[in-house]
């Protein structure tokens, strides 16, 4: 029977090849952005290196000191200090491992006659613990080295083709701000978008002489927590608000500090959405918002393969007719045409993927976010897969709806819907 | 085998109520072969729908097989037709999509039967309308009476006990009508299966067992 169906959808496709050139350019399309959109966002958000541990990490981004001057609120806002973070940042509860790093800053040096600017970044020992680099070669700094403060980095894979080409750097020195640094180990590179661990140069806090901030509680420090497991997070949040409400802030200018461990899905929407809302409010609109534009950006070709569809139904009224009259029953007129729109939506999803998975690349090599990699991996594949079904099922139902009320008399007299 | 009593068929819109049957009765016994004749409008169509269980009467009662069938689900109904009855029309309705072959096989796809079977199912209907060379043909490809002869395959590959033809020389000439004739007549005699066949030609009618003339949806023998 299912051969019967594949011959007769064949049939029908190319009956009308524009009409099935749209429905086929419209999946296509939409499939393609789609794929696109969910490759950034899980380049974001997805728990890829080094953030594996991303699912049970918080990250203290932030901090807020807030001061009242004859009844005017003003405040700080910016990263956390160090002291902000050596101080409270301890002993959660449920915490695994916990590290405080520094935010990134843009150097200068010279190798091989050029000029090069990079970023580093300074960070304790389990920064290397929390986040899972992919090392090429070498290792990360040891806590006997931070410890002594040993001049050591770690560099990325651009770097090392930066300094040495493509030689090894591991056990070489080179020279960044003006200080020479021996290198411990060499790291795949880190896009952008990965806002925590992204560098191109890391080095030990300890070396970093200029650790306290102006400013008792808002600096340039980060401070990562691995958390026993998910569930322990509002423990740990509260604990550290908790903590915050109770900074002596006697004798200094502020009346309140602020600052919270948060995902970095949790950091996205909080940053866009927070004006007026609770954080858990601006994490739903946030979710809620890319969820209702990829649905909507879906709506439209399927409704346009719904409207495609129903026309399509009329000009086979008369085999509809037929096959009721010799015994079909409307349960499986229903799924022949199911399997049609289904059919003709994973036409369309391949095309998507084909296109999907070239355009990754090429955004990729134009290097528009840097060391961004948007790969193409099986989770890409299956919300695609998952897509492309939802489009074959959503465009068939109605139409198939439609024609399941056609009376067999009237469809083979040419139908009326 | 088939029994229709005090049937009446109204046909309802928004203005206008049409009577289509009023009052038919009718016993049609196995290895019967019935013409249907009137006027048009007559409800000729009609009442060989309502034997099709394509449409319902909107009074009396139908028996087909002793199995009083109104009032039946779609499912049920689907499947009675299925085994039981097979249709030809004046305008062949076959699907010029699929070639002649898939064309027959379409009753077949709703019964539990493996692909063999109904492959070998097809090849015996086409050849007993000595079609067998034309298996591969899309329908446009074949002349009227070749079509009408893959449309009378496509009715008899189910082997049902009822073949309900609505004109079915209609759109053909004479001689062609003749060959189309002879086959349904071959049909009826050899595997003694109920014919029932609207025509407006006389000499066909003269051809069948029992004529039935309908004028203005009532009997008149």
């Amino acid at each position: 029977m299912l051969i019967n169906y594949l011959k007769i959808a064949y049939a029908v496709f190319m009956r009308r090849k524009f009409y099935t050139f749209v429905n086929l350019f419209g999946i296509t399309f939409t499939l393609t952005v789609l794929m696109i959109a969910t490759a950034v966002l899980d380049n974001i958000y997805g728990g890829i290196p080094p953030e594996v541990n991303q699912n049970r990490s918080l990250a203290i981004m932030n901090a807020y000191a807030e001061t009242e001057r004859n009844g005017r609120i003003g405040g700080t806002h910016g990263a956390a200090s160090f002291e902000l973070l050596e101080n409270h940042i301890y002993d959660l509860p449920g915490v695994e491992l916990v590290s405080v790093t520094g935010m990134i800053w843009q150097v200068l040096s010279y190798a091989r006659g050029q000029r090069i600017e990079s970023y580093v970044r300074y960070t304790d020992v389990n920064f290397w613990r929390i986040l899972q680099f992919d090392f090429i070669e070498g290792r990360p700094y040891t806590q006997d080295e931070f410890d002594i403060a040993a001049p050591v980095v770690v560099i990325n894979e651009a770097m090392r083709s930066k300094f040495f080409g493509e030689e090894s750097a591991t056990g070489k020195n080179i020279t960044v701000g003006g200080k020479r640094y021996r290198v411990t180990g060499v790291v795949k590179n880190v896009p952008l978008t990965r806002l925590i661990p992204y560098s191109d140069i890391w080095a030990p806090l300890s070396i970093e002489l200029i650790r306290k901030n102006f400013d008792p509680y808002v600096g340039t420090y980060l401070g990562l927590i691995l958390a026993k497991n998910k569930s322990y997070f509002p423990q740990i949040k509260e604990e550290f608000r908790s903590r915050m409400r109770n900074i002596d802030l006697s004798g200094t200018k502020y009346t309140k500090v602020v600052s919270v461990p948060e995902t970095t899905l949790e950091l996205s929407a909080r940053v866009l959405f927070s004006q007026g809302r609770s954080e858990e409010a601006a994490v739903y609109l946030y979710v809620f918002l890319i969820i209702g534009a990829g649905l909507l950006f879906m709506i439209l070709p399927a409704v346009n393969m719904v409207n495609l569809n129903t026309g399509r139904i009329l000009e086979r009224a008369s085999e509809i007719g037929i096959r009721k009259a010799f015994g079909a029953p409307t349960s499986t007129l229903i799924g022949q045409f199911i399997v049609e729109n289904v059919l003709l939506s994973l036409v369309g999803g391949i095309a998507g993927l084909i296109f999907a998975f070239l355009s990754l690349d090429f955004f990729s090599g134009l290097g528009i976010i840097p060391h961004a990699n948007f790969v193409f991996n099986y989770r890409i594949f299956l919300y695609g897969l998952i897509i492309t079904t939802f489009f074959g099922v959503f465009s068939g139902v109605y139409p198939a709806w439609r024609m399941s009320r056609m009376h067999p008399v009237q469809a083979l007299r040419g139908g009326v819907l | 085998m088939i029994t229709l009593k005090n049937i009446e068929k109204v046909y309802r819109t928004d203005r206008i109520e049409t009577l289509a049957l009023s009052d038919v009765n009718l016993s049609i016994s196995r290895g019967e072969f019935i013409s249907v004749m009137g006027p048009s409008g007559c409800g000729k169509s009609t009442l060989l729908n309502l034997i099709g269980l394509l449409d319902s009467p909107t009074k009396g009662t139908l028996t087909i097989d002793e199995k009083e069938v109104l009032g039946w689900g779609d499912k049920k109904l689907a499947k009675l037709r299925n085994e039981n009855i097979g249709f030809i029309f004046q305008s062949f309705h076959l699907i010029n999509d699929l070639p002649v072959i898939d064309n027959v096989e379409i009753p077949l796809l709703y019964r539990k039967m493996s692909g063999s079977e109904r492959k070998n199912r097809c090849l015996e209907a086409l050849e007993s309308v000595n079609l067998l060379s034309r298996k591969y043909h899309r329908p446009n490809q074949l002349s009227g009476g070749q079509q009408q002869r893959v449309a009378i395959a496509r009715a008899i590959a189910g082997n049902p006990s009822i073949i309900l033809a609505d004109e079915p020389t209609g759109n053909l000439d004479s001689q062609m009508g003749e060959g189309i004739m002879d086959i349904l007549k071959k049909l009826n005699e050899e595997n003694g299966t109920i014919v029932i066949m609207v025509t407006h030609d006389q000499n066909l009618a003269k051809q069948t067992g029992r004529t039935i003339h309908l004028f203005d949806g009532r009997q008149v023998d």
